[in-house]
Parts: structure tokens; C-alpha cells; sequence
């Protein structure tokens, strides 16, 4: 880390390619030397924490197949297309992310603060592996473009998470969003009102239909030291069921039980299971129009 | 005649340079052939040293010092009432901030990669990371004289009587976290050699003259040979009352001969700076059926930490507090203040009262509430009164100011026709509001038998204008705006006739520490006692140079004024005419030295005379699914005397107010085995804007008792004492839950209210 007023022993060196296939080039060529960047805003709190800085920086920032963002139709429906180098600022900020995805806005106005929001990316809150909007995207159902040979793939967000490839040099290019309907909701709970490490992230989102029974449901959570991922054995539970009280109490146990929380400094696992529980439980009651 | 809102609109002294980024700390220096320092501290909680080798790091390119224990000339030790830190350490080290030696490079690159070539070796001794473990027979001793620094205690009465008669008593063990100062601006500054041998020593601190004394101490060289540039500084609230970095800047700017800089980053200030006292408070108070308090026992256990400091000092204050503002007959107070390995406990604002009073308040709302009684009704029938003696029976400048704040808080709770009762409401998303008032009395001063001076200068320069020299120190509190107000409403000048010295010991008098709600305090009265002089001497030389006679002249804006023309035509002569008519010889300078008041016959060492009380009324939401609480009002009101300056007052009591959210919501410096876990910011949460209610009302109290001759009192610390017990017992009207421990975490909230989803 540089500091004000002195030299650096040893510094890095920064690539700024503008192609997509230069950048991949440069990390086959450096291997384990060289980590990209975006905006830097994790990578910089892991280096100021003496987390070794890598001797090469392939910064995406001008990759114009990263950039941007749009809303097409295709045969599957409308889809939306986020560039992995939209900021956080951007999807609090510009209309176009309010009017047709407010649920991640309100994921992206948890995370951290205005400044950091200014240069923080999209692709680099999911390409970490622990930011808050990941259980944001797993409930509308995400899919991830990314690159690491030659072609660009497409897979669920779920499966990238599961099979680790933004940790082996892929380079994430998009979210893609088909839409999903239904009510959704999200909850941060942090450590103080804002720029706060997560506790715990909880999203959800479903579908009541005529008969009153549950469908299209997911439940996802993630957030700090949390693994995140959806609550799958959760949402079986209340797949086309009507809920009832009963079945209120069976989805907090099941919640309990399928979250696999871990305790920190500062909380236990129980007591992140707890709050997942009850938050998932109350909005769930909420969108069934059971309040009381 | 004071205009109010001209005093509003005064914009401070250093404002624009501070919010435009002009004005240069301390830690912004730079000198030619400057060189960067770094400290290596221990590696270990607690160990015996076996060896420390310098000479790797000493021959890394760009290195041009490396000093250890061995280079100290005087006395390797500080310590504002014992010296026993050691500057450098030799053979033993007592905690992770302990420094064992120190290089000065040509980059801070350098200098931070020798000290990896340092090479010590260590011996590891057992870590004793609770006062309970400390005070085992068999625990290690820390200290040659055991692992007690400080006892104290008062007591009056007859406990066990007095239970006898009571018909509820409350016993409840209170715990309070390790807070950390969290100044903006961290430890650091310039310490800059001279010629003969003389050194300059531009590092922020409260008591540049006391800094002087420990360094001329340690480095074996005259007080006079040192001079101390100590203001402005970003941030302190009694953390830079001790020295930190100038031992270490000033022998390696004499063994280079080159300044050096020291600053130290934010995990280096975690580390190595000072923390409020974590302590552990047992009370047990007890009442009679009508409500009157009979008997109140309290032990208070502190955890001061590896070194001493101020330790004994806070303790005594803790103790003295532990009783409030309330008249109890039966009273036994213990305190004691345990070493540990757990880094070094000392200064914060508020010294001991915040800890003492969350414990107190906590017991007036335990009992009210077992006696059915109106929380702020229990306290009113047992408040002192105006001639009742303090919290230790010694006699105080009388005071109305618990009964004044308290009833204030009683009709502002009036208006807005809230009760202290429980209210849940479920269609609100399982989340319920609730209030709390919580009450304290604050001592200014350092109290009796303490060395406590204070002084002040007045000087008329060559160039006109109205010198007020003070060596109090500007951390952000405000002071500029205090002494320029002060001097202002008493000569009735401009700003831009005066000029303000502070901050620079070759040039200030002594005005004893910028600590202890006393600064504002002894400016007034230092003008007090130098106004008159100062003023007839500026009178006598306007007459001689203009004829006027002096009974017809006042001191105005820009100048000498006949009485009877004041503001309505022009001065009879300027200030800066005076000054360039003034003859050569002639110079007005009037000086003034005292001793901060305390009671005329106090026997009981550190006990205070003058008092500050404040009544903070708290407005808290919680949420039932999460357990987190959020502080939707904070408002105070504060008896403290006139008040000087409306806009730092506001500042001290909001910011104040503040800091105590933290401390009452998300503030803990973790340690494990005598190690920080919360090493940076981001661990380690003071409240961001929005953790903070939009608005706070401050209200002053100014009136005071007839014959009170003593002046505005300090409320520096007052914003932070009462706020606590405050949001507790918001909680407990809200969730039905009590709170025993600090910081309050949603955690324990949701384990109290056991609700889930599935109690609707």
C-alpha cells in the first residue's frame, strides 16, 4: 500500500487492458501472480490488513464488454443484462434499476457507503464470494456470463457459487436476469445502521396464487461469514402448501436447521439462525397477507 | 451582555482553515533531511525479554537509527502520576503496546521493513486477562508491588441497619466494555532537533508542559531546552493527556540530528493507545416502602490494564460518583483498580462516570420499577437539594442543577404525552418504541489535593491587538471560540482586535491540562482576575496618549471609545494607533496564576466542588425480530453554568452524546489473552450518521445559585455520562428487557425476549 510522502520497495505492476482476451492472456501468462481488479474496494481492505498485494494487477476498468447495462426480449421473456463493471452507485442511482429491479437497489444502498459505492462493481460484489447482493441475485433466479478460455458461458449463479469458478480465474462479464414475478424481499442486518459488515443477508421471494398455496418460492442467505446459497429443503417445505401457523413454525425449525451459520467475534451461529428465521418467517406471513 | 445571536453567527476561529483543508495539523509537518519513525511493540501479551538485537535492521539500506533501551540518558519510564511504562522496554514487556525499540528511516517503507529485522526473543509468561485472575493468590505479579495499583473507598452510616429497614432492595452486577477514543487524527507529529542541543516537539497533546516535564525526564536535558508545540490536534477526549510517540521521535531525532516523523497508522493507535476502563459494578440499593433510598453498596472492580497512568485517579472518581445525585444515609463505596495484561486502561472523557452511572441509574430504575413508582418521581424525592454536601458528604458550591435538569426532562416528557410504560405494538412489524431519563452530576477539576494550576495572559502587542495567551490546547472542543467569545463579551473588542496564543510552550503560560470539563472554566476565570488590571493600564495609556481622562474611556470594537459615543461615532484611537504611539519601554502584560477551586476544607483527596449535572431523555425502536435497536431521539439537558460559546456547547453535548451511543450500542475493543481482536474500523463500529438520531434538542440550564461567583462550569464531559442508563431503560420501556452489560447487543436482547415467530 502506498502511503503519502514515500516510495514503495517494491511496487506492483498495473495492467489496464481494453480487451477481454488481453486480460485473460496476461493472467495465463502471470498465473498466481496476478489477481484482477475493478474498483479494489475488498482487495484494498484485505492488503491494508498486510494480505500480501500481488506482484501484477489486471484491472477490467476499460473492458467495454463489461460495461453497461440493458433490458432486451427474447423467446424466454424480457431479460435484463448487467455489465460486471456497473457500480453500486449506478444501481442505487439510475432509474432504470429502480422501476425494474428495486429489490437490487435496496441490496446495493446496504453495502458500505457513497464512496465506496462510487467505485465498487457489481462483479466484484459477487465475484468476492460474500457480498450482500449475492442472496439478492440468487432469488430472481441470476444467471452468470463469464469467461475463462475462449467462450463466454452462462450458468446459474447458484452452480458458480457451488463449483467455485469466479476463484479460478474466470472473469465474470454479466448478470443476466429473466423475469421472475412474485413478491420479494430484503433484509441486511448489520452491526449499525449503515457501512456495516453484514450479520447476516436474507432474501426471499414467491408467488401466492388463487387457491392461496405458495409457489415459485426462494429463499436465500449469505452475508459476512455466511456460505450463500438458497434454503432449498426451506423452500420445498412450503412449495404449494397454504400457510398456516403450523406450518410457520415447521419453516422457523427447518430454517434453523438447514442454515448453516458459523459464530464469529461478535455473534453466535445461533443467534444468526434465529434472526434468519424469524425475518423469513415474518415476510413470508407478510406476503400471504397473514399479519398478526 | 451577551448578544445571543451574534454569538451564533460567529463563525469559529478555526473553522474555514479546518473545513477546507488549509489548516495543518501537527501530523501534516514536513521538514527538510526529515526522517519517518516506526515503533516496535511487543509481540507477546506478557514475556520476559531473553535478547533484542538491532544490528540487521541497523544495516538496512536507508536506515539511519535504531534505538532500544540502551540509548536512554534519564529515566526509562512515564507516567502522569507513576512513571513505571517503560519508554523502551528491557527485560520484561506487560502488554502488546509495550515498545521495545524504535527506527528512524530516510521512507516509512524502510523504516516499517527494518523493524522486521529487529530480532527479539521472548520468553512467554502466563497472560492475566481478567482482574479476577490477577487478584488469584497465585497469579503472576505484574508489578513489584502486586497486581493492585489503587484502592479507595468512602463510607458513611450503617449498612446492615439500614437494609433491615428496607422493604425492596435491588442487587445487580453491572459490566462496561473497553471503549477507545477514536480520535480522527491519530498519534504523530514532527520532533524536530535544533541548535545547542535544544529540541522542538510538534506532536499533539492536552498538556504540552507536562510533556515537557516527562521528556526533559527521560532524555536527561532541561524543561527549558524543550519546546512543545501541541495544538491543534484532530481529536483526543483525554487520550493524548499521556505521552505516546514523543519519547520515541525525540531519541531518534538526537541520535540522527535530523527531524523525525512519527504517525502512527490506525491499527498502530489501536495497539499501543490508551482505552477507558472496563470494569465490573456490583451495587446493591435498597428503599423503604415510600420510596425513600436508605442503602446503597457498591464494589467497583476496574481493569486498568499493564501501566498505571491515570488508573488511581479514574478509580477515585468512580467511586466518588458511585452515589450520584442522590441522598442515601447509608453508603459503603469500594473501589479497586487491578493490573492486567489487557493493554493500558487511562483518560477518556468522562473519567470513571460512565461507567459508574450507567451502574446507578440502573439501580434508580430497578427500584422505581419494584416500587411501582414513576422513575422520575423515585428520583425527585431523593434529590439533593440545593445546600446538600456532594456525593461524599464534602462540601460543594451549592447547586440547583439536578433538580433544574431532571424537572426540565419531566415537562419536555410532559409535552409530547408519552408515559414510561411498555408499549409493543405488533402491526409495526414486531418492532415497539420506547423512552428513558437517566440523571448525573459531573466534578470538574481534577478535585482536592491534586496539583491543579491554572493561569492566563493578557498582552497588548506592538501591532494593536488584544493578546490572550493560554496553555490550554485546542483538540476540536471548541476552546478558540471560548477564549475569543469570552474576551469579546468582556471588552466589548471585534475578533479582529484579538490574537490567541495557546499550543506552544515557549510561548504560553501555564495553565494546567486541557482535561477534566476545566478549560473553559479557567479561561473565565483567569479573566476574571486579569481584566481589571489589563484594562486599567490599556484606559491609563489612552489617556496619556489622546488627554481623555480615563474615567470617560471604555474599551470597544477597533479601539478606545469615550463612554457616552460608544458604536454611534469612531474611537477616540484605534488599537493599532495605541500601539504605534505606545512609547518603547512601555508594555501592558498582565498575568495570572491560581489553583482550580475546590472546597476549602475537603478531606477527601480527589473530591470535586464544582459540578455539571445533565438528564438525558432517550427514544429507542426495537425490533423483535433481530433484537437491534435504534435511537430515534437524544436529547439533554445540561446545568453547567453560563454557557460560553452556543455552538461549541452544542457540539460538546451532541458529540458527546454521541460518543455515548457508541459506547452504549456497538462499542467494544476485544481483547483475547491480552490481544485486539477489533484491530481497525472496521471491526471495531463508532456510529456513522445514520446510527444517530436527525435530531437532538440540547438544552442549557444556565441559571446558577445565588452567590455563585464560580462562573461557567466545563461540559466537555457531561454529554457523555447520563446517556447509557438512558437507551437501557428505553429498551427496558420498549422490550421489557433490563440491560446489565455494555455494549447492548441485539444478541442478548433477542435471547431476553425470547421471541420468535412463533410467539405472536
Amino acid at each position: 500500500m502506498v502511503s503519502q510522502g514515500t516510495a514503495k520497495m517494491e511496487s506492483s505492476i498495473v495492467w489496464i487492458p481494453e480487451e477481454l482476451e488481453i486480460a485473460l492472456n496476461l493472467k495465463q501468462q502471470f498465473g498466481a501472480d496476478a489477481e484482477f481488479v475493478a474498483g479494489g474496494t475488498l482487495l484494498q481492505t484485505n492488503w491494508e490488513k498486510d494480505q500480501p498485494i500481488p506482484l501484477y494487477l489486471i484491472s477490467l476498468e476499460r473492458i467495454t464488454a463489461l460495461q453497461g447495462f440493458k433490458k432486451e426480449t427474447s423467446e424466454g421473456g424480457p431479460m435484463i443484462q448487467i455489465g460486471a463493471l456497473t457500480t453500486l452507485a449506478e444501481i442505487i442511482q439510475n432509474p432504470f434499476f429502480l422501476s425494474n429491479l428495486p429489490l437490487l437497489a435496496e441490496a446495493a444502498r446496504s453495502i458500505a457507503a457513497p464512496a465506496v459505492r462510487n467505485r465498487g462493481t457489481i462483479g466484484g460484489n459477487i465475484a468476492g464470494g460474500t457480498g450482500d447482493t449475492i442472496p439478492a441475485f440468487l432469488v430472481m433466479d441470476a444467471h452468470i456470463s463469464f469467461v475463462n478460455g475462449t467462450e463466454i458461458q452462462q450458468k446459474p449463479l447458484e452452480d458458480c457459487l457451488k463449483e467455485g469458478i469466479l476463484q479460478d480465474g474466470s472473469i465474470l462479464v454479466s448478470i443476466d436476469l429473466f423475469e421472475t414475478g412474485g413478491q420479494k424481499f430484503f433484509k441486511k442486518v448489520g452491526r449499525r445502521e449503515a457501512f456495516t459488515p453484514s450479520v447476516v443477508t436474507i432474501a426471499g421471494s414467491c408467488r401466492v396464487n388463487s387457491n392461496k398455496e405458495m409457489e415459485a418460492i426462494r429463499l436465500a442467505v449469505g452475508g459476512g461469514s455466511n456460505q450463500p446459497c438458497r434454503l432449498e429443503a426451506c423452500e420445498k417445505l412450503l412449495h404449494g402448501n397454504i400457510l398456516s401457523k403450523e406450518l410457520l413454525e415447521k419453516l422457523f425449525l427447518s430454517i434453523m436447521e438447514e442454515f448453516a451459520a458459523s459464530s464469529d467475534d461478535f455473534y453466535t451461529a445461533d443467534y444468526k439462525k434465529t434472526i434468519a428465521a424469524n425475518v423469513i418467517v415474518y415476510e413470508m406471513a407478510r406476503f400471504a397477507g397473514q399479519m398478526g | 451582555m451577551r448578544n445571543q445571536s451574534e454569538q451564533n453567527r460567529r463563525v469559529r476561529p478555526d473553522g474555514p482553515g479546518k473545513v477546507t483543508g488549509r489548516l495543518k495539523y501537527l501530523t501534516d509537518l514536513s521538514f527538510p533531511k526529515m526522517l519517518y519513525g516506526k515503533i516496535l511493540r511487543s509481540q507477546e501479551a506478557h514475556a520476559k525479554i531473553v535478547s533484542i538485537s538491532t544490528d540487521k535492521a541497523k544495516q538496512l539500506p536507508g536506515v539511519r537509527a535504531v534505538v532500544t533501551y540502551q540509548d536512554i540518558p534519564g529515566l526509562n519510564g512515564y507516567g502522569l502520576i507513576f512513571p513505571d511504562q517503560p519508554v523502551l522496554c528491557e527485560d520484561r514487556v506487560r502488554c502488546v503496546g509495550d515498545a521495545l525499540a524504535a527506527v528512524a528511516a530516510e521512507t516509512e517503507e524502510i523504516a516499517k521493513e527494518a523493524l522486521k529485522y529487529i530480532e527479539v526473543e521472548y520468553s512467554p509468561l502466563p497472560v492475566v486477562d481478567s482482574p479476577e485472575k490477577a487478584l488469584l493468590p497465585d497469579a503472576p505479579r505484574l508489578h513489584s508491588d502486586g497486581n493492585i495499583l489503587h484502592q479507595a473507598e468512602y463510607k458513611t452510616g450503617d449498612i446492615i441497619k439500614g437494609l433491615e429497614q428496607c422493604s425492596v432492595v435491588v442487587e445487580e452486577t453491572y459490566e462496561l466494555p473497553r471503549q477507545m477514543h477514536a480520535y480522527m487524527e491519530t498519534e504523530g507529529g514532527v520532533i524536530v532537533p535544533e541548535p545547542d542541543g535544544k529540541l522542538t516537539v510538534y506532536v499533539g497533546t492536552q498538556h504540552g508542559f507536562k510533556d515537557r516535564f516527562q521528556l526533559a525526564r527521560i532524555l536527561n536535558m532541561q524543561e527549558s531546552d524543550i519546546r512543545v508545540v501541541s495544538s491543534p490536534m484532530g481529536g483526543s477526549f483525554g487520550g493524548k493527556d499521556e505521552l505516546n510517540i514523543q519519547p520515541y521521535g525525540a531519541l531518534l531525532a538526537l541520535a540522527t540530528n535530523c527531524p523525525v516523523k512519527i504517525h502512527q497508522s490506525r491499527r498502530e493507535s489501536v495497539r499501543a493507545g490508551l482505552k477507558r476502563h472496563p470494569m465490573k459494578i456490583t451495587m446493591k440499593t435498597g428503599a423503604d416502602a415510600e420510596g425513600n433510598l436508605l442503602v446503597h453498596q457498591a464494589k467497583i472492580i476496574a481493569d486498568t490494564g499493564a501501566y498505571a497512568t491515570l488508573g488511581p485517579a479514574v478509580l477515585d472518581f468512580a467511586v466518588e460518583h458511585a452515589p450520584g445525585p442522590y441522598m442515601i444515609p447509608n453508603l459503603e463505596v469500594e473501589g479497586l483498580s487491578v493490573f492486567t495484561n489487557n493493554g493500558v486502561a487511562g483518560e477518556f472523557r468522562g473519567f470513571g462516570g460512565n461507567q459508574v452511572t450507567f451502574a446507578l441509574e440502573g439501580q434508580m430504575d430497578r427500584l422505581a420499577e419494584k416500587l411501582q413508582m414513576d422513575p422520575i418521581e423515585f428520583r425527585l424525592k431523593n434529590l439533593r437539594k440545593q445546600d446538600d454536601p456532594g456525593p461524599m458528604g464534602q462540601k460543594i458550591a451549592p447547586t440547583n442543577g439536578a433538580f433544574d435538569v431532571l424537572n426540565a426532562m419531566k415537562k419536555r416528557i410532559g409535552k409530547n404525552k408519552k408515559t414510561l410504560s411498555a408499549e409493543k405494538q405488533t402491526n409495526r412489524g414486531w418492532k415497539a418504541e420506547g423512552i428513558g431519563v437517566a440523571l448525573t452530576m459531573h466534578g470538574g477539576g481534577l478535585g482536592s489535593g491534586r496539583i491543579d494550576p491554572a493561569g492566563g495572559r493578557l498582552s497588548f502587542t506592538k501591532e494593536g491587538k488584544i493578546e490572550a495567551a493560554f496553555g490550554f490546547e485546542e483538540c476540536g472542543q471548541g476552546l478558540l471560540s471560548v477564549i475569543e467569545a469570552l474576551v469579546i463579551e468582556e471588552f466589548e473588542c471585534t475578533p479582529e482586535d484579538i490574537q490567541m496564543v495557546i499550543g506552544d510552550t515557549a510561548h504560553v503560560p501555564v495553565s494546567g491540562s486541557s482535561t477534566a470539563s476545566r478549560a473553559t472554566s479557567m479561561v473565565w476565570h483567569s479573566l476574571q482576575r486579569m481584566k481589571t488590571s489589563f484594562r486599567e493600564q490599556m484606559l491609563e495609556l489612552a489617556e496619556q496618549m489622546t488627554g481623555e481622562p480615563a474615567e470617560r474611556l471604555t474599551m470597544g470594537p477597533g479601539g478606545i471609545w469615550l463612554k457616552e459615543e460608544i458604536n454611534s461615532s469612531i474611537p477616540v484611537i484605534s488599537y493599532l494607533q495605541l500601539a504605534e504611539r505606545m512609547p518603547p519601554a512601555t508594555s501592558i502584560t498582565v498575568h495570572t496564576s491560581f489553583d482550580f477551586p475546590v472546597c476549602p476544607d475537603a478531606v477527601i483527596p480527589g473530591s470535586h466542588y464544582l459540578y455539571s449535572f445533565a438528564a438525558v431523555l432517550a427514544r429507542v425502536e426495537v425490533d423483535f425480530l433481530t433484537g437491534r435497536v435504534k435511537v430515534l431521539g437524544l436529547d439533554q439537558s445540561v446545568s453547567s453554568g453560563p454557557v460560553v460559546s452556543p455552538q461549541g456547547f452544542i457540539g460538546q453535548i451532541e458529540g458527546g452524546g454521541v460518543m455515548a451511543l457508541g459506547y452504549a450500542l456497538m462499542e467494544e475493543a476485544l481483547m483475547h489473552h491480552g490481544n485486539y481482536q477489533t484491530d481497525n474500523f472496521d471491526s471495531y463500529l463508532i456510529p456513522t450518521i445514520k446510527d444517530v438520531p436527525y435530531s437532538m434538542q440540547v438544552e442549557a440550564i444556565e441559571k446558577l445559585a445565588p452567590g455563585d461567583a464560580f462562573g461557567p462550569r466545563g461540559a466537555g464531559e457531561i454529554g457523555t455520562v447520563a446517556v447509557a442508563p438512558a437507551i437501557a431503560r428505553a429498551i427496558y420501556d420498549a422490550a421489557g428487557c433490563w440491560i446489565n452489560k455494555l455494549p447492548i447487543t441485539p444478541e442478548a436482547l433477542v435471547k431476553t425476549m425470547n421471541v420468535g415467530a412463533m410467539s405472536p
